[in-house]
């Protein structure tokens, strides 16, 4: 739990606020343990290839050495998956993906001025680009640059079963309500 | 107003050196507006996913609107509180204001990704209560009007009767005749209730303005991130409003050759220790309560920028202007004045740019040359039009001419 926290080598005074609260009762969602990731960007590869962004070569996922540089999600990219110094000298390498995490109360969609980012029933956060009006106040104000708050986190999607998912390796990523899945692990896996 | 002194035309060629050396950053400010509305953002400025707000926003617009502070600062002074002696500086604020805020909006555009989408916001279907940024955004729009029409009566005092468009445009003469009888005969009769509402919308977005950032409590430098920015941003803005009345309008006076207003800059300057001194106070005991002094040691480019805020910005022009032998003197009344108004401008860039720390940034923020000219062109494209309209409108009071 306090693995990726303090792997990830940054403390936050408080992450209160966008995450907290009771989820939509339909909300939908995955569960995600970063201590068997192995950086196999398959996620990424699946990310690539659902949404609307530039297309990529299946094998240019394969490529570790993107590891080199901690990158974030951008416009081409919604998935990145960073490699992190090990917990101790001589440990095992450790990974940890970011994307969007649908937060349950989203400062994104709270700061849009025309409500082009909104918080769905199913739990996705959806963006709505023909409103848009490129103000990029959601883009300082939002927690996306956040670094994940533990080992397990909960991504929250839209009525199907996420690509990410179908192509987990290990079973590391796994679908489901998000209620079932909450009272599957108990409240100490939620918080 | 006194009877022999009236507000009139400003005569006076247009262009001085001063004003060519203004026109050509002007130039240069308006090809590289263009430039960035035709090639798009990436392309003009130094913006990233972790920095997505620059110069523009905290400069151009945030710093704008701060600094239009003295148009609803002395209407409220006068108008609501009565001070008539006052009311020579109205005219040169409400012009100062007007275009301040015709700015904000135009170097807005220039910051929106997609500014041909400005418009959305005023759609019933796309307003999104939560959003602080709407706030400011339809308090913003709503004032421009406001102002526009406070300056109607200057505009009817100078041509009802006379006007006289040339050639084809001469078929407009009557319907322009027209409407500003009709503003002649009944605009006197709301002008209060604008008034009214200007001070009002001013207060509600100048905090608002503030609240901008409180919604990244992580991002911001601890010095710099209250829950009361809101307060602090609405005293500053109170705060710069005489200041800034002070500071443009001796560099009016001065400009145009006409006398300077020192009685009455003598007496706004008795009034500005009350309000800055509030907002200084207000600010230490902030600091005090979040126990947040210790985060000026150790003394790095960011915490020195928030001691020159506070010290240069606040606490050095609060003293000069307590002193009766600087209340006396032009120079000293202007020195005082500047530096409040460059305590706020510095205190709005500190708080969008230089307290915004995103933690995953890769490279740090530095607005490229494109962003230092289209905001240095649209202040001088600024002084360039207020030069006009105090050509062309009766703004400033001076003796009759030729005399």
């Amino acid at each position: 739990m306090k693995l990726a926290a303090s792997a990830s080598g940054t403390v936050l005074a408080s992450t209160a606020g966008a995450s907290e609260g009771p989820p939509p009762a339909a909300a939908q969602g995955v569960l995600v343990d970063v201590t068997f990731c192995v950086g196999c960007r398959k996620c990424e590869l699946g990310c690539n290839q659902v949404n609307d962004v530039p297309k990529r070569d299946r094998l240019s996922f394969e490529d570790k050495s993107v590891f080199k540089v901690h990158r974030r999600p951008d416009a081409t990219a919604l998935t990145t998956v960073n490699q992190l110094p090990p917990r101790e000298p001589g440990g095992p390498a450790l990974f940890t993906k970011v994307q969007c995490m649908h937060c349950v109360k989203p400062a994104c969609a709270s700061a849009c001025i025309v409500g082009a980012l909104a918080k769905q029933p199913e739990g996705a956060v959806t963006y709505d680009a023909w409103k848009c009006i490129g103000c990029r106040y959601c883009m300082g104000r939002g927690p996306r640059s956040r670094p994940p708050r533990g080992t397990i986190q909960h991504a929250v999607f839209k009525g199907f079963v996420p690509p990410i998912a179908l192509y987990s390796l290990l079973g590391l990523i796994m679908w489901s309500g998000r209620r079932e899945r909450r009272d599957q692990e108990g409240e100490a896996g939620h918080e | 107003m006194s009877s022999h002194a009236a507000a009139r035309p400003v005569r006076r060629p247009f262009f001085s050196r001063g004003t060519m050396v203004v026109a050509t950053v002007a130039a240069i400010g308006i090809a590289t507006y263009l430039a960035r509305m035709v090639l798009g953002l990436e392309k003009v400025t130094n913006l990233s996913n972790p920095y997505p707000w620059g110069i523009w926003i905290s400069i151009d617009v945030a710093t704008g609107v701060a600094l239009a502070a003295g148009g609803f600062t002395s209407s409220a002074l006068v108008y609501i509180f009565g001070h008539e002696k006052y009311h020579p500086l109205i005219r040169p604020a409400l012009v100062t204001a007007m275009l301040g805020y015709t700015f904000v909006v135009i170097g807005l555009l220039a910051d929106l990704g997609r500014y041909y989408d400005v418009w959305h916001p005023m759609l019933p279907s796309m307003w999104q209560g939560n959003s602080v940024l709407f706030e400011v955004g339809m308090c913003v729009m709503v004032y421009l009007g406001v102002l526009y029409v406070e300056f109607v009566p200057i505009a009817v005092e100078r041509f009802r009767g006379k006007v006289a468009l040339p050639g084809a445009l001469s078929a407009l003469n009557r319907l322009l005749e027209g409407v500003l009888r009709l503003a002649d005969v009944t605009l006197h009769r709301f002008l209060g209730l604008f008034i009214v509402a200007g001070v009002v919308l001013s207060c509600l977005h100048q905090s608002s303005l503030g609240t901008l950032m409180l919604i990244a409590p992580t991002k911001m430098h601890p010095l710099w991130y209250t829950p009361v920015m809101p307060a602090f941003f609405l005293m500053s803005a109170i705060s710069v409003g005489f200041p800034m009345i002070i500071f443009e309008g001796t560099l009016a006076t001065r400009s145009f050759g006409l006398q300077s207003e020192l009685r009455l800059f003598a007496g706004l300057a008795r009034i500005i220790p009350f309000f800055l001194g509030i907002y200084g106070m207000a600010r230490v005991v902030d600091l005090t309560l979040r126990q947040a002094w210790h985060l000026l040691w150790p003394l790095t480019p960011v915490t020195l920028s928030f001691a020159t805020e506070l010290v240069g910005g606040i606490f050095l022009p609060l003293l000069l202007f307590l002193l009766p032998r600087v209340r006396k003197s032009p120079t000293g009344l202007f020195v005082a004045a500047t530096l409040v108004v460059l305590g706020v401008a510095l205190n709005r860039v500190n708080v969008f740019l230089v307290a915004y720390t995103p933690p995953f940034a890769d490279q740090t923020d530095f607005p490229s040359v494109f962003e230092v000219l289209v905001t240095a062109g649209l202040i001088s494209t600024l002084v360039l039009v207020y030069r006009g309209i105090a050509m062309v409108f009766p703004i400033f009071e001076q003796p009759e001419h030729g005399s």
